[in-house]
């Protein structure tokens, strides 16, 4: 009897966490299907009562539609050259100032990563208006450098790379040097493909920093040839606001690669995220 | 002995190397724009005229001027609302999905999505489901709130839809750092609690509890620190109103500059924030540098 009472008590309990963990995930994700639900929709259907989450008819034409609206496609393409090239030049100048702090020694060492990790107190966002003034004098505003380069290196990444090499043993480095390899090829060589999933992380996380900066190519940009998605969305977003399916179109399309990287690498998202807590 | 000196100087000329593009990245775009700022402040420049030499007035200005200590209060009201929640429900989330049950993945999937999605498309989506008949009154109506509330044009309720939004967005987010804490207490100190027979609450109080401390400090200091910069969901949903009640320091400092191009007023109220966020950083240096030991 007893046991049996046991086994049945384990039995409420696990319904009742399968309850919570299910209306949970219901609630977080309402938001997600609720845009994907939309962007199905046509203009009268969208205000519908009682809330429908498969649309009647699924206007898939708002794609398209959408996308024919605005310079979208070249918003799409610039936030992908300015995101790829901001996680490559951050991951390549973090990664190597992450190996000569781990490292090396040398006079100053210490000074300059106390210095380098100071420049967290300063986010850019305390110094936009002089980063725009600078950016204007050197000829940067509606360009990709200016878009790019201002933010393309994070002292938190320094901070995270140098962690990571700390690791690397010192007697590997030392045979390398020993066999006479350079320097530069020992970082390529034993930096660089030992950090792989530190990379990755940084790089992941980096994309998504990149993507959803709205407030600097708002200050650098004023030409719609260079606008980013992130921009094209928030200033454009009136333009659609007659056509709440269409502007959810957009959005799923603006959603949809990092969903998709997503759901292809979560460990390394997962890291990119525990990274700025405790690695 | 000669030999030995010239291995070691050219290390240590490498390692200064592989540092110097990220030293002369902060100098330039870091340290350069921060002096930058502390000068533009003592000036009076709009981009039009010839910059003036004003001294302290700027400063003088702003901490007698009620349009910027409103910004402030709703800056502050954003941090606090949206904060002190989710550092509950955040732990709330990575408490449940650290149990061990069949699907674990899969929900800790769905569980993250709003943390990794874009924060302009979230807004977007919100604005939209915040529309007087849009899906947060339909859900609210269904449950017996029948009157559709004015989310976004309300002062009462605008700062209120803010947090909303952002603990939605956050408490997966941080959770995600939560679970990552949970996951480096030794399963042993369970063990050991499971043998003195202590219950589910004594065991969060007494193990749980205690290991986690560090990370929640860090994500308490972490989340202010976002908080104080935030920007992107009152620049989508409001734009700072109705009557200025979501109109954050970020806001009004990209208004006051490339709206009206008072640039030396902008500045300066970047440089009172500043002042703001390098007391949190300490804290933050802080754990950084615990954690540098650590690992050293």
């Amino acid at each position: 009897m007893r046991p049996k009472a046991r086994a049945f008590q384990k039995d409420v309990w696990k319904f009742v966490l399968y309850v919570v963990l299910i209306f949970g995930a219901l609630v977080l994700i309402l938001p997600f299907l609720w845009m994907l639900s939309t962007s199905l929709k046509s203009a009268n259907d969208v205000f519908q009562i009682p809330v429908r989450w498969i649309p009647a008819r699924p206007q898939w034409n708002n794609y398209p539609d959408a996308l024919k609206k605005g310079s979208m496609v070249l918003y799409y393409l610039n936030s992908l050259v300015v995101s790829g090239a901001t996680v490559l030049i951050r991951l390549f100048i973090c990664t190597m100032a992450g190996w000569g702090l781990a490292k090396f020694e040398f006079r100053g060492r210490s000074v300059i990563f106390g210095f380098i990790l100071s420049t967290l107190m300063v986010p850019f966002e305390i110094i936009i208006v002089p980063l725009y003034l600078t950016a204007k004098a050197l000829g940067w505003l509606n360009s990709y450098q200016g878009l790019i380069v201002p933010l393309a290196v994070s002292a938190f990444g320094v901070f995270i790379m140098r962690q990571h090499l700390l690791s690397v043993p010192d007697d590997l480095l030392n045979s390398a040097r020993i066999d006479g390899a350079s320097e530069f090829r020992i970082f390529g060589e034993l930096a660089v493909p030992l950090s792989t999933s530190a990379l990755i992380a940084l790089g992941i996380f980096t994309f998504i920093e990149s993507w959803d900066n709205l407030l600097w190519p708002l200050v650098v940009v004023s030409k719609d040839s260079m606008r980013t998605i992130a921009l094209g969305l928030a200033s454009f977003e009136n333009a659609y606001m007659t056509n709440y399916g269409q502007l959810m179109a957009i959005a799923v399309i603006a959603t949809v690669p990092i969903v998709l990287a997503y759901a292809a690498f979560q460990r390394y998202f997962i890291e990119g995220i525990a990274m700025t807590g405790f690695k | 002995m000669g030999s030995r000196s010239v291995f070691f100087k050219r290390m240590s000329r490498a390692g200064f190397f592989f540092v110097l593009p990220a030293l002369l990245f902060f100098i330039i775009f870091n340290t350069y724009p921060m002096i930058y700022a502390f000068w533009v402040s003592l000036l009076d420049f709009d981009l039009i005229t010839a910059p003036k030499f004003v001294g302290v007035k700027n400063y003088a200005f702003l901490l007698t001027d009620p349009v910027f200590w409103r910004s402030m209060w709703a800056t502050a009201v954003y941090v606090i609302g949206t904060n002190v929640p989710i550092w509950f429900v955040s732990l709330g989330i990575a408490l449940l999905l650290n149990r061990q049950f069949r699907g674990r993945g899969f929900f800790r999937t769905i569980y993250f999505v709003p943390a990794i999605m874009s924060l302009v498309v979230f807004s977007i989506i919100w604005k939209f489901m915040y529309h007087p008949y849009g899906l947060v009154n339909t859900l609210l109506s269904t449950v017996g709130l029948k009157k559709p509330f004015p989310w976004l044009t309300s002062a009462k309720l605008a700062p209120l839809a803010m947090i909303i939004l952002s603990i939605w967005k956050g408490a997966p987010y941080y959770a995600v750092i939560y679970l990552a804490g949970l996951e480096t207490i030794p399963r042993e100190y369970y063990e050991a609690g499971m043998i003195d027979g202590v219950n589910v609450f004594q065991r969060f109080r007494h193990i749980t509890w205690p290991l986690l401390k560090p990370t929640t400090l860090f994500i308490i200091v972490i989340s202010v620190l976002i908080g104080l910069r935030i920007f992107i969901p009152q620049k989508v949903l409001t734009g700072g109103g109705p009557a200025g009640v979501t109109r954050v320091v970020t806001l009004a400092v990209y208004e006051t500059a490339f709206k009206f191009y008072r640039m030396s007023l902008a500045t300066t109220m970047s440089i009172i924030m500043f002042v703001f966020i390098a007391l949190f950083s300490v804290f933050q240096f802080r754990m950084f540098g615990e954690r540098r030991r650590a690992r050293a």
